[in-house]
């Protein structure tokens, strides 16, 4: 004799309240209210990296070192907004599609020298493009394991653009297809130490004749020009 | 007077004041395991301090649950080395309840929660003598494997898998007696603890499935008539409330009601299929890094994984299909985002280890060789995990 079942309205009511919950959840699954970072990078995945809340704080002209109890320099992890792990004794190093740098400093209204130390976890020949404020200011080539001190001229124009805050962009390349967590792998950036200073204040051997390391203006900073 | 009525009377008195074995039997594996690893601890490191002891048991997310059930949520993620980490992605119920405890006896989160966790994973023992069908020997080997196996730490400090076992087993034993509602309520909870507590909604319905053919009734009966199993949809409806009251919560606390899921991403996981993550973790050691003298973590992993599914088609083939889909998608869920902590997902899935422990006692030998086995490898790994082992994670 198969089982006969009676409905209760006893039930069917509790399904319906549940139901009104669960329609007003589901309506907040659907109205996420987040930051546009967040949403970046947590819900579209269109960016690599979730940036830290940062002072931004550099005094212009001095050493940046990103090893902590080095010698000399600025250590405080005022600068390091997306795109790079903590300091360490190897300095900063990067992970997915590039790393960034916010510094905060009053505008010069000149052009800025740009110095760094920097190396990569790769053998064999590789390019990371330098943005700054949008700009590509120069491209970095690597032969491999060997550090390449990068130094580049900013555009008093570029400087501008950024009214008093200027991002540094390191675009790195990808160098392996995503594995099981769906992340590209990509090449890894070290910086150890970096430094503005304006360009009539940098100590003649800074200069050198690496200036020619530098690409041409972009057009954007032509048209600033 | 009769001395055979004295007698007899006697042997009442006996019988009501006796503790059945099925329920001594996990407390005194439990204090044996407490006593067994502590007394490791302190011969390998020299401390005497209990709650150094249970301060060096509490590794990974143990530590997340402890500073959840002292803070609640954080705010904006900046944990991990990528600065893209918080603790969205742990369920709040066993915090809660580690924070009541707190709250109510004034013991330290560590020392309550370590205590709330033995005695949960005790109460979920004898909960589970019902689903064992009278098989000692196979329960034996389960509260062994809880209390002495080479996975105890799980059930004793603070993590979620005794708590979701108790759980488990408490639904699987109310489905067993057909009591709908009060497992729909069981798995409210359930997703409260985890995100695989959902899947106790299909165990509720294929439950019921079986029970109506058991009763005599026909599969078209069942659908033709599942309208007016007003009890069955009140279950199943129940399920869910614990993890949407969650997802309602991290609304109003980060304005992303999948926030849980979504800060998956700080550990590498996202939803891609099942078998091409396992089939990837079973050959990287071999493809990529060329090693074949060594059990990396990743095939560890994958290995068990494979077990998790191999005892799902077991309940599968006994007819246990609630557990056993109930199992299968335990392990698929999160196989599906990464393999990592593929172990201690599939020891979390008590029909997992209450079939393992059945087909483990089904030969005394088996059973004789697999319960030291156990033992030796409980002490031995006890190093190992307070070392934060990749493996045993």
């Amino acid at each position: 004799m198969p089982p006969i079942y009676r409905p209760s309205l006893w039930h069917l009511l509790g399904v319906a309240l549940i139901a009104i919950f669960g329609a007003g959840v589901f309506w907040m699954v659907l109205n996420p209210r987040v930051s546009e970072d967040y949403r970046a990078y947590y819900i579209a995945r269109t960016s690599s990296c979730f940036p830290r809340l940062i002072s931004g704080y550099y005094p212009l002209g001095e050493p940046l070192s990103f090893v902590p109890g080095s010698h000399n320099g600025y250590e405080l992890d005022t600068t390091r907004w997306c795109g790079f792990k903590p300091t360490s004794s190897t300095g900063i190093r990067s992970f997915g599609d590039y790393g960034v740098l916010k510094l905060k400093f009053p505008d010069p209204g000149e052009d800025l020298l740009l110095t760094f130390t920097s190396w990569v976890n790769s053998d064999k020949p590789r390019q990371v493009e330098v943005l700054v404020n949008g700009d590509r200011v120069g491209t970095l080539n690597f032969t491999g394991y060997p550090r390449v001190n990068g130094k580049i001229i900013v555009p008093a124009t570029v400087v501008a653009a950024g009214k008093g805050e200027m991002e540094i962009r390191f675009n790195v390349p990808r160098t392996g297809p995503p594995g099981t967590n769906g992340e590209p792998v990509n090449l890894e950036l070290r910086l150890e130490s970096l430094r503005l200073v304006p360009l009539s204040e940098a100590p003649p051997g800074m200069l050198g004749t690496k200036k020619a390391e530098s690409p041409p203006p972009s057009p954007r900073s032509r048209r600033g020009s | 007077m009769d001395d055979s009525v004295v007698e007899s009377k006697a042997a009442a008195r006996r019988w009501t004041w006796r503790i059945p074995a099925y329920i001594l039997l996990p407390f005194y594996l439990m204090l044996i395991g407490v006593l067994l690893r502590y007394a490791v601890y302190v011969r390998t490191t020299n401390h005497w301090a209990f709650t150094d002891y249970l301060r060096a048991l509490c590794v990974y997310d143990c530590n997340a649950y402890e500073r959840l059930s002292l803070n609640g949520y954080e705010g904006r993620p900046s944990g991990f080395d990528k600065g893209d980490a918080n603790n969205w992605a742990f369920f709040p119920l066993y915090s809660i309840f580690v924070w009541a405890i707190n709250r109510i006896t004034g013991l330290s989160m560590l020392v309550g929660g370590s205590i709330f966790t033995c005695l949960t994973t005790v109460w979920a023992a004898i909960l589970s003598w019902p689903l064992f069908e009278g098989r000692f020997r196979a329960y034996f080997l389960f509260c062994a494997f809880l209390f002495l196996g080479p996975l105890s730490y799980y059930f004793s400090t603070l993590y979620t898998e005794s708590l979701f076992i108790l759980l488990t087993v408490a639904g699987f034993v109310l489905l067993k007696q057909r009591d709908y509602l009060a497992a729909g309520a069981t798995g409210a909870l359930m997703s409260a603890t985890r995100s695989t507590g959902l899947l106790f909604a299909a165990a509720i319905l294929i439950a019921a499935f079986q029970n109506h053919l058991r009763d005599g009734g026909g599969a078209r009966q069942f659908f033709r008539t599942i309208w007016r199993r007003t009890d069955l949809l009140l279950a199943v409806a129940m399920v869910p409330i614990g993890i949407s009251v969650f997802a309602a919560y991290l609304w109003f606390r980060s304005g992303d009601a999948l926030a849980f899921v979504h800060i998956q991403r700080a550990w590498g996981r996202v939803f891609q299929d099942p078998f091409s993550n396992l089939w990837a973790t079973l050959v990287v050691q071999f493809q990529t890094y060329h090693n074949y003298s060594s059990i990396s973590t990743d095939l560890a992993f994958g290995f068990a994984a494979i077990a998790g599914i191999a005892l799902s088609a077991v309940m599968a083939w006994k007819g246990r299909w609630d557990w056993a889909i109930f199992s299968l998608f335990g392990v698929l869920l999160p196989l599906s985002t990464n393999t990592y902590s593929m172990i201690r997902f599939v020891v979390g899935i008590a029909p997992i280890l209450i079939v393992g422990s059945l087909l483990l006692s089904r030969w005394k030998w088996l059973f004789y060789i697999t319960l030291p086995a156990m033992l030796i490898a409980d002490v031995f790994l006890l190093p190992v995990w307070t070392g934060r082992s990749y493996y045993m994670m």
